[in-house]
């Protein structure tokens, strides 16, 4: 699992232009251009040179659907922001124009100094190739700013954002916790129960730490999954011990699993124990929803501090920024 | 005379004798145990310890118990995709040599029925018995919870 969400991450900070690649593209030109019987008139129109600009494309509008999100809900933004990258990029690609300005190059030379020995006009070739490269790879750190971040931002589910709606929860001052409470901040929600003393503690106290580091307008919500044991007074307790700013919901069974439901939250009450106890699997990972109640960012566990809020800023930026 | 003459005998036995018990002790080495404090009123803790099989046997853990608890368990936290699982271990079994460290995220022990939380700084007394009748004492601090940075 581990290995599996750094590779992923490794994957997303790829460029998604991959030299490599072109160069191999590039390579296989050569070869086809040499063995055409170097008439580049003919080409201009042959399939080698044709495919080569479709393969340029579609490298760079590569997807990361094969990288193996780590959570399916990752997966759900993936056919948006592939749609977003293509955007990005329709505005034709450099290289693409060096290289049909390489091949007039070409036949202007060959057209006008028919006696030139093969060895030149593929030393010709080889200038083109590295000039064309050259311009490829001038081009490319504008290029990959541009169109590298929506698929490099890890956890983004903007801009197939859900928008949450009609929670009817209480917050642990008794005061109602609805739709209204959400808006106008940022909201980090987590769920979780008092009684579960190992993973939702160390979420809560890694929380303690990052919310200083972020924006003020942002807000950590605790949904307890436990109604029947989390009541506001014994939320009051538990949420003010990590940070008196948090603040811990909860209500009826129907109303929590209501907003479970829509957001994906696992939840589930497993059978108690001889001694009356029970425990409760959810979801651990932490969900951003912005002022209009979007549901636009997922951060899955291993999550650390630092890593959250260098997140949470770029969800928040590409959000904030692109509408 | 007759006591001098069994003077290194004595002294082998009583060497043997306050041995023994570092000797059964040794059999499971537990290190790095500390409680998480609870916040006030939740009366389930957190336990961490790191356990060694000091033997080339397996050796089994087969109750934790504390003054400080009704009940101690041994539980293990799996996280399956993203959701959180705990796990009651009934037994835990440590292959020969094996280091097996408790962490949050994976095993830990739940410490249910505290009476009076014990604040940061505190120490409880644990004991592990293990399959073969012997016992094991541990001692582990009571720690504020800290999150990786």
């Amino acid at each position: 699992m581990l290995l599996k969400q750094r590779r992923f991450r490794e994957a997303l900070n790829k460029p998604i232009l991959d030299f490599s690649e072109h160069a191999k593209q590039k390579a296989w030109f050569l070869l086809c251009f040499i063995f055409n019987g170097l008439q580049p008139s003919k080409m201009a129109a042959h399939p080698c040179a044709a495919g080569t600009s479709d393969l340029i494309r579609g490298s760079l509008g590569r997807e990361p659907d094969h990288r193996s999100p780590p959570a399916s809900r990752e997966t759900a933004a993936g056919g948006d922001r592939r749609a977003l990258s293509r955007r990005n990029t329709r505005g034709a690609p450099l290289p693409q124009q060096a290289y049909n300005s390489g091949i007039q190059v070409l036949a202007l030379m060959t057209d006008h100094h028919s006696t030139l020995s093969r060895f030149k006009v593929a030393a010709a070739a080889v200038v083109v190739l590295v000039v064309v490269a050259l311009a490829a790879y001038l081009r490319h750190p504008m290029e990959s700013a541009r169109t590298r971040l929506p698929a490099a931002v890890p956890g983004l589910l903007w801009p197939a954002a859900k928008t949450l709606h009609g929670i009817a929860l209480t917050d642990h001052r008794n005061q109602p916790f609805d739709d209204e409470k959400l808006k106008g901040k940022w909201s980090l929600l987590f769920f979780g129960y008092t009684h579960c003393p190992d993973v939702c503690p160390n979420t809560l106290q890694m929380l303690n730490q990052v919310v200083p580091k972020l924006p003020a307008d942002t807000q950590v919500v605790f949904v307890s999954v436990d109604p029947q044991r989390d009541t506001p007074e014994r939320l009051a307790e538990y949420i003010s011990y990590f940070h008196p700013d948090f603040l811990g919901v909860g209500g009826s069974r129907e109303a929590v699993n209501a907003l479970t439901a829509q957001i994906g939250v696992v939840n589930i009450r497993n059978a108690e124990s001889d001694t009356g106890q029970y425990t409760v699997d959810h979801t651990v990972s932490l969900f951003l929803v912005d002022p209009e109640l979007r549901l636009v960012g997922l951060f899955s566990p291993p999550l650390a501090a630092g890593a959250l809020e260098r997140r949470y800023r770029q969800v928040r930026e590409l959000v904030e920024r692109e509408g | 005379m007759g006591l001098r003459r069994y003077r290194r005998l004595l002294a082998v036995a009583a060497g043997l004798l306050m041995a023994m018990p570092a000797w059964a002790t040794e059999v499971l080495r537990v290190t790095e145990a500390w409680i998480q404090e609870g916040p006030p009123s939740v009366p389930v803790l957190a336990g961490y310890l790191t356990l060694e099989n000091t033997t080339n046997q397996e050796v089994r853990v087969t109750r934790v118990t504390s003054e400080i608890a009704e009940r101690v368990e041994i539980h293990r936290t799996e996280i399956t995709d993203t959701t959180a699982t705990m796990r009651r271990i009934p037994e835990l079994t440590l292959m020969p040599r094996a280091k097996l460290a408790f962490a949050s995220g994976g095993y830990h022990l739940m410490i249910f029925g505290v009476g009076k939380p014990p604040g940061a700084g505190d120490r409880v007394n644990l004991e592990l018995q293990l399959g073969s009748g012997d016992k094991v004492k541990a001692r582990a601090e009571v720690r504020r919870v800290s999150a990786a940075p």
